[in-house]
């Protein structure tokens, strides 16, 4: 290999890894890796449905929506006392708002004194998520249509909702026929 | 030498598994009327309706298929522990998962009966 091929390859490589470093700083400094997980709040919540990050809600809702496990929207959710304790506190730790500003901040737009206990009704979800229908040529959404995150948002399961990161083509990937987990 | 103390690990782990149900039982058993559970009053609370719930709305009508979650449709792992051997191993999830569910299905808690009948059919699954 001559000193010339050298150059050559180095000077190539080195500028990726230097952009690739530069995305990686970007990427921190815009939230996007401050999504904690917690295996307890996974397991409990996720058993059932996608298990929401808790920068979505503010923790006045986790609180809220904690206290009334044996009447989780229609579905018995009741946790033992302690499990229960150690999710709250974790949802606390991570709610909206009380991080540091992420992308997420957008939920708290136009938030009411009294937030409602589903995302899918905060005024920044709405907004967000009302072209939705239109671009699915669908009249009206059915209920639900909204809740399983991950299946447009290919990142949900790391805490990430870009609109660049939707599937390809989304739309649930298989709505109509199954729902994904 | 090592090999076989892992492979005794290895195996024994279903027969802990079974002590940890065996056990379950065995605390059922004193608050039950009528011993011993069977399976074939287990089976019939499985497929019990009770205002158009059952525990087949979630879980489908075989306890050794998967089943799906009527509200958020999130899928369901097989019951039966001859499909999924994870099944009835932890004393945890089995209090959890009979305490909301008897109470979403049937408005209340199961009995000590009802929960040990069950618990016995769905071994035998």
């Amino acid at each position: 290999m001559t000193l010339i091929q050298k150059m050559t390859g180095w000077g190539l490589f080195l500028p990726i890894l230097v952009f690739a470093f530069y995305g990686v700083v970007q990427e921190v400094q815009a939230g996007n890796f401050r999504y904690i997980r917690d295996q307890t709040y996974i397991e409990e919540c996720g058993a059932c449905h996608f298990a929401y990050p808790p920068q979505l809600l503010p923790p006045l809702t986790w609180t809220a929506i904690m206290a009334g496990l044996d009447e989780h929207f229609g579905e018995n959710a009741e946790l033992d006392a302690e499990t229960s304790t150690q999710i709250l506190q974790y949802l606390h730790i991570h709610g909206l708002g009380v991080a540091p500003a992420s992308r997420m901040s957008k939920m708290m737009r136009n938030i009411p004194d009294e937030p409602p206990l589903r995302i899918t009704e905060f005024p920044a979800f709405k907004d967000a998520h009302a072209v939705v229908a239109e671009q699915l040529e669908l009249t009206a959404l059915e209920a639900g249509f909204l809740s399983p995150c991950a299946d447009c948002h290919r990142l949900a399961n790391s805490g990430i909702f870009d609109k660049e990161l939707l599937h390809p083509g989304y739309g649930p990937a298989n709505w109509g026929g199954t729902k994904s987990e | 030498m090592r090999i076989f103390f892992f492979s005794f690990l290895w195996f024994s782990l279903p027969c802990y598994a079974a002590d940890v149900l065996d056990d379950y039982l065995v605390v059922l058993a004193e608050s039950a009327e009528s011993l011993p559970f069977t399976a074939t009053r287990g089976e019939r609370i499985w497929y019990r309706q009770a205002d158009g719930r059952s525990c087949t709305s979630c879980h489908m009508d075989s306890p050794k298929g998967k089943g799906r979650h009527q509200k958020t449709g999130k899928v369901i792992e097989a019951m039966a522990p001859s499909i999924n051997s994870l099944r009835l191993t932890e004393l945890k999830k089995m209090k959890k998962w009979l305490l909301r569910n008897c109470k979403w299905t049937f408005g209340r808690e199961c009995t000590a009966q009802e929960k040990g009948d069950v618990l016995v059919w769905l071994r035998s699954q």
